[in-house]
């Protein structure tokens, strides 16, 4: 089956993120479809007003098709109320969603639902979830394969590694997996509470907060994102940095222009957004730093397995974008091991690591090394 | 209040450059901030003491175009109309709208949504209900009755059926306490009347007399009892060439006896239709000629409302006959409201017809044109300096015109 000579049979990638939705041809090099998983629902205004009802019912009453997908909704994200499905759980958009891009392929009619399907999917996905997404595949869709592959094991192949820790920062997650000799342990790995919408959120409180007293300012999760994936960085010692500032240092001060035409200055607010990763109580969470969680995890193992693992502490997801992430998290992960192997202490960051997972599954694709396939039971060809 | 020159220009600098980015905002589909731009916008004007109350009615005036001119290349889109977009955009508009206090304004903005959704196919019922008995609600609060009746049975048309609610009830009552004061004779013609402009108005179908007995159909079995003698009467009316001219002078006899009972505001109807018809079986000019007669009689009366109506619908059938561009007879046609408002003092309709004076008064591009143009400056600075503050353009604009021409 997975030396099909039709291009257009070849199995599909499928990357559910809670942030980018990633579809595509396994042996490619990236994703043909990486669009935002959001998704609006056409009446649902962020406007809400009752001088004059009933505008919404009288052109889309008659129409059954109300939803707009990925880029088409965030065209209108400053009109519609944009929606995150995955975050929501919401499976009917999902399909919905895997549908529309579907059909974005080009697929010849007869060649539609005949691919067989990977999905990579992180360790937390529960039974529950996998069966829902069977059903959708399956049931709904109607095709003949599917595959369920562990996101840290493709990332670990895209690196062609087989040991190591994954630290994947996404949106709504941020987790961390290790992967000894190919062989993981359930006890080392941990879901670290603080994740990009953590962040988003704690600096859209650090801005309102903080300038509000002399202006007021307009800012909504969606800006607020914007601007932090823009600016945002992480210093090796906030504290210091703070002092810096406030005796004179000009280096981080940056201007946002907002479309209105009004302004607003940032400084601490770029570094000490990232904060909460390395001091959760920041945020009133209690649990461990950043780097205290990858070292409780990597030393889950035997201590004769540290020196393997952590050469290999491998940074994916959007949220490890951050400049400067590397460097912090090499400096504290630094204190927590003996000087004997803190040399041999590594962090990978590569370039493209946002579509990492979806890479590395192309890869083990191509290598002929994916797992065995789950058939549909009631595939019709 | 004293202020500066300096800071007026400021003010008025600020205020045009945040009206051309809020118009960018607009045409990048960025409705959220646009509105917050106009809002804020509106609210400093608002705040700003030193600006004259007629000054500030202007630059509301502008934030209000520059929705209006969004809203417009929306719906004259080549490709198909981005509805989302329109929707959003109506709201806000209609938002804004709603904090000024001038229903007038709210009014004809809404009546010309209304009429792209009537000549819409496949209108949703639902939608189209929840639409105008939202308006009527408004309606209903400055007690403009008349329109609230128009909005029912236009509703009743659209849907086919009756939407029995408060709001049909409510519109029928009055309906019948007007009927009732009538003398037998007039009260079916008042109702055929009354009918027959709602699709005129509206436009909505090419034989308003089609559209009567439409409406009589479908509001058969919904008429109270103290009307549905004189709406099975009214089956029995029909408006010809040949019978008009009997028709209009009992329509003649029922402005002059609506506006002996007080219920005035019923007379624009009966002009308007009058107009119509006139139009169908003689001609533009004397049904022009016929409708100004009525203008003296309301000012002796004093209906100066009725009469700014009549202006105001004069206005609308000028556009419709003469091109875009500098046009004396809508010129002139306010000229004459403004000087009819100067000889009775009415200060509130001498305001509005200004302001459409000023609309209609655009740049000349003849020699004729400057004459006129310079003309009608000079009788404006006439009109303004009896009631108003005077700005130093239409001083100069007057001593032109007397130095050049007089």
């Amino acid at each position: 089956m997975l030396t099909v000579e039709n291009k257009q049979l070849r199995p599909l990638i499928l990357d559910i993120g809670n942030c980018n939705f990633r579809l595509g041809w396994a042996g490619s090099d990236l994703p043909e479809i990486i669009v935002p998983s959001v998704y609006a629902d056409a009446t649902d205004n962020i406007f809400d007003s009752d001088v004059i009802d009933g505008l919404e019912d009288l052109f889309f009453g008659n129409t059954t098709e109300r939803h707009l997908y990925g880029i088409e909704a965030l065209n209108y994200q400053n009109i519609l109320k944009i929606h995150e499905f995955k975050k929501e759980n919401n499976y009917y958009i999902l399909s919905k969603f895997f549908h529309h891009y579907y059909q974005k392929l080009d697929i010849l009619p007869e060649n539609q639902f005949k691919q067989p399907i990977i999905i990579i999917t992180p360790f937390f996905t529960t039974e529950l979830e996998k069966t829902k997404l069977e059903q959708i595949f399956f049931q709904d869709f109607n095709f003949p394969y599917l595959l369920f592959l562990p996101e840290s094991q493709a990332i670990m192949h895209a690196l062609q590694k087989e040991t190591g820790v994954v630290v994947n920062m996404g949106d709504f997650h941020t987790y961390i997996s290790t992967i000894f000799h190919g062989f993981t342990n359930i006890m080392a790995r941990d879901l670290f509470p603080i994740s990009g919408k953590d962040l988003t959120n704690h600096f859209l409180n650090m801005v309102l907060t903080n300038k509000s007293s002399s202006r007021k300012y307009y800012l909504d999760k969606w800006l607020a994102k914007e601007i932090k994936e823009k600016t945002a960085l992480i210093v090796l010692n906030s504290e210091e940095e703070k002092k810096n500032i406030k005796e004179g240092l000009t280096n981080y001060d940056q201007i946002i222009n907002f479309p209105d035409g009004s302004s607003l200055k940032i400084n601490t607010e770029r570094f000490m957004l990232s904060e909460p990763m390395f001091d959760p109580r920041l945020i009133h969470i209690d649990y461990l730093g950043l780097d205290e969680a990858i070292v409780k995890v990597i030393k889950s193992w035997d201590r004769e397995s540290w020196e393997e693992i952590i050469p290999n502490i491998i940074l994916a997801g959007g949220g490890s974008l951050i400049p400067g992430l590397k460097e912090r998290l090499k400096l504290e992960l630094t204190k927590h091991f003996s000087d004997k192997i803190r040399d041999k202490l590594n962090i990978i960051a590569p370039s493209g690591r946002e579509n990492m997972a979806w890479i590395g599954a192309s890869i083990l694709y191509s290598k002929n090394k994916l797992p065995d396939w789950k058939p549909n039971p009631e595939y019709k060809g | 209040m004293k202020v500066s020159i300096d800071v007026k220009n400021q003010f008025l600098k600020d205020f045009q450059d945040k009206i051309l980015q809020g118009r960018q905002l607009l045409q990048k589909a960025n409705h959220q901030w646009a509105s917050r731009l106009f809002n804020n916008l509106y609210f400093e004007i608002e705040k700003t003491d030193w600006i004259l109350p007629q000054k500030k009615r202007q630059l509301i005036m502008v934030i209000t175009n520059s929705w209006w001119i969004y809203l417009n290349s929306l719906t004259k889109q080549k490709a198909s109309i981005d509805f989302i977009r329109l929707i959003d955009a109506y709201k806000r508009f209609f938002s804004f709208l709603s904090q000024l206090d001038e229903f007038d304004l709210f009014n004809n903005f809404w009546t010309e949504l209304l009429k792209i959704f009537i000549k819409a196919d496949n209108l949703n019922v639902e939608g189209i209900t929840k639409f105008i008995n939202s308006f009527c609600l408004k309606v209903k609060d400055q007690e403009n009755y008349l329109t609230l009746i128009e909005l029912q049975i236009l509703l009743a048309y659209l849907r086919k059926t009756v939407f029995p609610s408060e709001l049909f009830n409510f519109s029928l009552k009055f309906l019948g306490e007007i009927v009732y004061k009538l003398e037998p004779s007039k009260k079916a013609l008042l109702l055929f009347v009354f009918l027959e402009n709602i699709n005129i108005k509206n436009q909505i179908i090419e034989d308003s007399q089609e559209f009567v007995q439409s409406v009589n159909k479908i509001l058969a079995n919904r008429i109270p009892p103290f009307l549905r003698e004189d709406f099975s009467d009214m089956r029995k009316i029909t408006v010809n060439k040949l019978n008009f001219k009997y028709t209009l002078s009992d329509l003649e006899e029922l402005i002059y006896y609506l506006n002996n009972i007080g219920e005035f505001s019923w007379i624009i109807i009966i002009i308007r239709y009058i107009f119509a018809k006139l139009n169908e079986f003689e001609n533009f000019q004397v049904a022009l000629n016929y409708i100004r007669k009525f203008i003296d009689f309301l000012i002796s009366r004093n209906r100066f409302a009725i009469v700014y109506e009549i202006y105001d619908f004069l206005e609308d059938i000028f556009m419709y006959k003469t091109e875009l561009g500098y046009d004396d007879a809508l010129i002139e046609l306010w000229v004459d409201a403004c000087k009819k408002f100067v000889d009775i003092k009415d200060e509130k309709y001498l305001l509005l017809s200004m302001e459409k004076l000023n609309n209609h008064l655009r740049n000349p591009q003849s020699p004729i044109q400057l004459y006129h143009y310079f003309y009608t400056c000079n009788y404006i600075w006439q009109f303004k300096s009896r009631f108003f503050t005077l700005e130093s353009d239409d001083f100069w604009k007057m001593l032109f015109y007397r130095a050049f021409y007089e």
